[in-house]
């Protein structure tokens, strides 16, 4: 087993970076979030259950709308940065509020490589209009010019999954990560022809052995084509110090999202994941769109405009 | 991996638009001593260029462009994603240079200034990123083509003709056209490159705009997030080369010496400057740079020929912003949001989403008289669609609105409007301003050339052909000194003037050399306020940081040290922290050499005067009072009050000819002529190794030093540029 993987095995890593706290206002915007979920979706009980650390029933009555619309109503609490994700959780963006200023990849780049470098972030923010389509010349509104948006592309953790279900011999090739289970649905995992991508059983982040990773782009090519397109060829540091290409993906930093801490805005929220709520794109109507028509969704949210 | 010094990749991308061929040098290496990074080796690389080509048309292939990120670019450090970008002047150069007969030494057919000029965005960090110090591009290309930088690939691209979307004036209409790539607008631009397929979204451009490629002096170079390089003309000298736009993308660990001590910067001005309660902090966050227009102390404008203007009333700016923005933007690895993007909700442009304003606003909203945002932001966001620095056209504008109302401009050469309408140009009207912004974009015939061409050169044209005057003004520019107070309404002004839309820190700062330099370089964001600020101005200059974004470095994390972090220099506090530093030494080495430039290129001391207007008008002034009005020196500034409704006290203008003298001889340079010393050359160490002006300045000396006495001292004729030479007789 090489260093580096001895290293992403290790859970307890650091990374180097010391823990942000986010802000008391954050802390307290994001309790206020939880009491509006309590009081729109009525899930009390639910919610309670959760923090309780049972699992929460299937809700799909409580799906929420496209993020950046006004009407979204959580479908779990959210979880302050601060406390360690210990339960399958995921990143969900406020796309309205992005500015576009890259401290999140700033922070991951670091996080996962001790360096700034645009490759070896897991969160990418692309600058997207939603009037692009006019090279094409199909005319959109006028009243849309010129209201780009910046989106912060992250691994949603899609696809169901039994985290519930632990009597399975592991077939993962490295412990700590729960078997490799033929229901995971997440994309990436089903098209790894190396059976090299597990969930990880506290996070429910997806992680990928590099020692069995060949590198195919299976999972990248899935992840574009079918889901967010947050997947990519990246560079990495290896031990030695020279770069290596791997898979970037994010492993919301084994519990600590550095990207979560940095952001000045407040763009980024950990919400808790229901493992049981089926595939992303029947959950999120933004989880299988491109940028583009993801910025179009967005910005006709944002600027109140058709 | 860079091989050599710590701080820098040792590569620099020259590109020939001649031969559409590029190359990887480590030329600017071997001044990297001297000139550490940023504006100074770039202006070094110019000087090298040029220094045996004075007079050659800056505009022609000789001339050279080049885009320099900042030392700490790509890094982990806020506030330092704007890069300069460097060239002989396109501004200063126009047909007035070369029509004037009075003009001293006008021996250079095409002689231009030194010319540089800042821009924030993301495309800097994404340059350095790509693995270059940075970009020089020279020659000139037949054809336009779109420079494409991947890492270490880089290839020149020729884009095909493209349908776009036009807007009418009037009624917002709009209108596909097939058209010609460099007519292009900066949006239409990006959504080209975003779209096609050799590109994908984490890539950034700068690029030149339609107005450029049509030949506007003012025209600027636009970044992605719509931030303009706008001083110098640095936009048509871009297009001049045909090279249309930049785009790039890089994913590469920048080099430096300590990358620890820069990531616990990252970690510490996020704390320092997020989280922060200071009143500076807070505000910049909260509105950006549109702060200076809202609150108590900012530079509210008024216009000499108007009544009060004023955008935010007191007290009111929370509530303006939080009706018309939406969202903000900003560039990378800042904190600030100065990019404001909002939805207006009434006028002509109901409905549409427009920037603005940021604290360039003040400097043409409130000369055209505007009061709306909803009216402003829509033709503030056209004028960067179409390639223009704000505070240029906004000089313009103001100039073709006050020479219509005087009818020095008529109906007639006005002429009709895209609905054919007769135009008309009224103080104040967003629709009639909005048909000037596209005339003067787009429009052939006699008048919009010439505007194109700048306030000055089109007052000079007009005179010409229709022998107007008014008050016996030879140049209807002077008209519209929109003198109030602060620096920014002085920025506005000097962009009337041609004067590179500077704005002097010689006007509210008591100490005259610095200030003087800062007018003399044009130095827009880079600041010089006394002996010791020279240190500061020259770490932001070869570092192209924003004010606005680095003032949330603090602590132990402070502007000097990351010559420490990224180069591993050991300089220690007191070298470079405050009078006669050595980052002094590097700013004063890198005016000197400016200096020696504009002397080589013919420019002497009368070039460096200014329009005795600007001191002598009465002014009106907003609602509160500010500080920058505190501080008038006696006899040239314009003095107000600050209480309502006030007109200032015009001044005499007396002091200006002695400050020039004072300046000189601050800098080291001949009191009277401006050519450096012999001494101040050794000082500066430019007169031995790899930087040698001493024989450029023995020549300057020896072929124009009697010249330019003689004019000087003796020939009252060279003062008639002045609105009042009877005020400067000959001595």
């Amino acid at each position: 087993m090489s260093e580096l993987t001895e290293k992403v095995l290790d859970q307890s890593t650091n990374y180097g970076l010391k823990y942000v706290s986010i802000s008391r206002r954050t802390f307290l915007k994001g309790a206020l979030a939880v009491g509006g979920a309590l009081a729109l979706a009525g899930t009390t009980a639910k919610i309670k259950a959760s923090a309780a650390g049972e699992l929460p029933p299937p809700v799909a009555e409580t799906l929420p709308s496209p993020p950046g619309v006004s009407s979204v109503v959580p479908v779990a609490m959210v979880t302050p940065s601060r406390i360690p994700i210990d339960k399958p959780s995921f990143i969900l963006p406020k796309y309205e509020k992005c500015i576009g200023c890259k401290k999140c990849q700033i922070a991951c780049a670091i996080a996962h490589t001790e360096e700034v470098r645009d490759a070896a972030n897991r969160v990418i923010v692309e600058k997207a209009s939603p009037d692009m389509d006019r090279a094409n010349m199909q005319i959109h509104s006028a009243t849309i010019v010129g209201g780009r948006v910046d989106l912060p592309i992250l691994c949603m953790k899609c696809g169901t999954f039994l985290p519930g279900v632990m009597g399975y011999e592991p077939t993962a090739s490295y412990a700590g990560l729960l078997p490799l289970n033929a229901t995971d649905t997440a994309f990436c995992f089903q098209n790894c022809p190396e059976n090299a991508i597990a969930r990880n059983s506290k996070t429910g982040a997806m992680q990928i052995d590099r020692v069995a990773c060949t590198v195919c782009g299976s999972c990248v090519t899935a992840c574009k084509e079918l889901s967010v397109g947050c997947l990519r060829m990246s560079r990495d540091k290896k031990a030695n110090g020279e770069s290596m290409w791997i898979v970037g993906m994010c492993d919301l930093c084994n519990g600590n999202p550095q990207c979560v801490a940095m952001c000045p805005e407040g763009v980024l929220e950990v919400w808790l994941k229901d493992p049981f709520s089926g595939n992303r794109n029947e959950s999120y109507n933004n989880f299988n769109d491109s940028p583009l028509v993801l910025a179009r969704r967005i910005a006709a949210a944002m600027y109140k405009v058709e | 991996m860079p091989t050599g010094d710590p701080g820098y990749w040792s590569k620099m991308l020259k590109v020939n638009m001649t031969t559409g061929t590029w190359e990887a040098t480590d030329e600017h290496m071997q001044y990297n001593t001297s000139f550490l990074h940023g504006r100074q080796m770039a202006m070094r690389l110019l000087w090298e260029a040029l220094k045996d080509k004075p007079g050659a048309d800056p505009l022609g292939p000789d001339n050279v462009l080049i885009i320099a990120p900042g030392l700490s670019s790509g890094h982990a450090v806020p506030g330092v994603s704007r890069y300069t970008a460097v060239c002989k002047n396109g501004l200063t150069m126009n047909k007035f240079t070369l029509e004037n007969p009075k003009r001293a030494l006008d021996e250079h057919k095409w002689g231009a200034t030194i010319g540089h000029a800042e821009g924030g965005g993301q495309f800097a960090p994404m340059l350095k990123m790509a693995g270059w110090d940075m970009l020089y591009v020279y020659g000139k290309s037949s054809t336009v083509k779109v420079l494409k930088i991947n890492n270490d690939k880089v290839e020149l691209i020729t884009p095909p003709n493209m349908y776009y979307c036009e807007y009418l004036g009037y009624h917002g209409k709009k209108e596909f056209k097939n058209v010609p790539f460099e007519q292009l607008t900066i949006p239409n631009f990006e959504e080209w490159w975003m779209t096609d397929s050799r590109f994908d979204l984490r890539y950034r451009s700068i690029a030149c705009g339609p107005a450029a490629f049509k030949g506007g002096r003012a025209t600027a170079i636009i970044s992605e997030l719509g931030r303009a390089a706008g001083r110098c003309g640095c936009g048509v000298v871009m297009a001049s080369k045909g090279l249309k736009g930049v785009v790039c993308f890089g994913d590469q660990v920048c080099p430096s010496n300590n990358k620890a001590d820069l990531y616990k910067w990252f970690e510490s001005t996020h704390n320092t400057a997020v989280t922060s309660a200071s009143a500076d902090v807070s505000g910049n966050r909260l509105y950006g740079t549109a702060s200076m227009l809202g609150t108590a102390t900012g530079s509210r404008t008024g216009h000499n020929n108007s009544d009060q203007w004023d955008p935010f009333p007191a007290g009111t700016f929370p509530a303006v912003v939080t009706r018309f923005w939406v969202r903000h933007s900003t560039c990378y690895n800042c904190y600030v949001r100065c990019m404001k993007i909002g939805v207006c909700q009434r006028g002509p442009w109901k409905g549409w989403i427009a920037e603005g304003p940021e604290y360039e606003s003040g400097m043409s909203q409130s000369n055209w008289w505007m009061r709306d945002i909803d009216d402003y932001a829509p033709l503030m966001t056209m004028m960067e669609d179409y390639g223009w620095d704000i505070i240029g056209i906004g000089g313009i504008i103001g100039f073709v609105l006050e020479a219509w109302e005087r009818g020095f401009i008529t109906n007639e050469m006005l002429g009709l409007d895209r609905d054919g309408k007769q135009l008309e140009a009224k103080w104040g009207d967003p629709l009639d301003i909005s048909e000037l912004i596209w005339n003067i974009s787009y429009k052939d015939g006699d008048l919009w050339d010439w505007l194109r061409g700048g306030s000055t050169y089109a007052g000079y044209r007009i005179h010409q052909a229709y022998g107007t005057q008014i008050d016996n003004y030879p140049f209807p520019s002077t008209l519209t000194p929109p003198v109030t107070r602060g620096k920014a309404t002085k920025a506005y002004y000097y962009a009337m003037d041609g004067k590179n839309h500077s704005y002097a820190a010689w006007f509210y700062q008591g100490s005259y050399w610095t200030q003087y330099i800062a007018c003399l370089r044009g130095a827009c964001h880079v600041e010089g306020h006394g002996a010791g600020a020279v240190g500061s101005a020259a770490i932001r200059d070869m570092n192209v940081s924003c004010s606005f974004g680095d003032s949330g470095w603090g602590g132990t994390y402070t502007k000097n040290n990351f010559i420490r972090f990224l180069l591993g220099r050991e300089y220690t506090d007191a070298q470079l922290g405050s009078n006669n530093s050595i980052a002094a030494s590097f700013g004063c080495r890198t005016v000197t050499l400016e200096k020696v430039f504009n002397l080589n290129e013919g420019f002497t001391r009368e070039d460096d005067w200014h329009n005795i207007k600007a001191y002598t008008v009465p002014t009106y002034c907003g609602v509160a009072g500010g500080s920058n009005n505190a501080t008038g020196n006696p006899g040239y500034y314009v003095q107000n009050t600050g209480a309502e409704e006030d007109v200032g006290t015009a001044g005499t203008g007396s002091g200006l000819e002695s400050s020039i003298s004072t300046s000189y001889g601050g800098a080291g340079w001949n009191r009277l002529t401006g050519i450096p010393s012999n001494s101040i050359l050794t000082t500066q160490s430019l007169d031995s190794g790899q930087t040698n002006l001493r024989p450029y300045v023995e020549e300057i000396r020896r072929k124009y030093t009697m010249q330019m006495a003689r004019e000087i001292c003796y020939n009252r004729e060279i003062w008639d540029f002045r609105p009042y030479p009877s005020q400067y007789p000959a001595r």
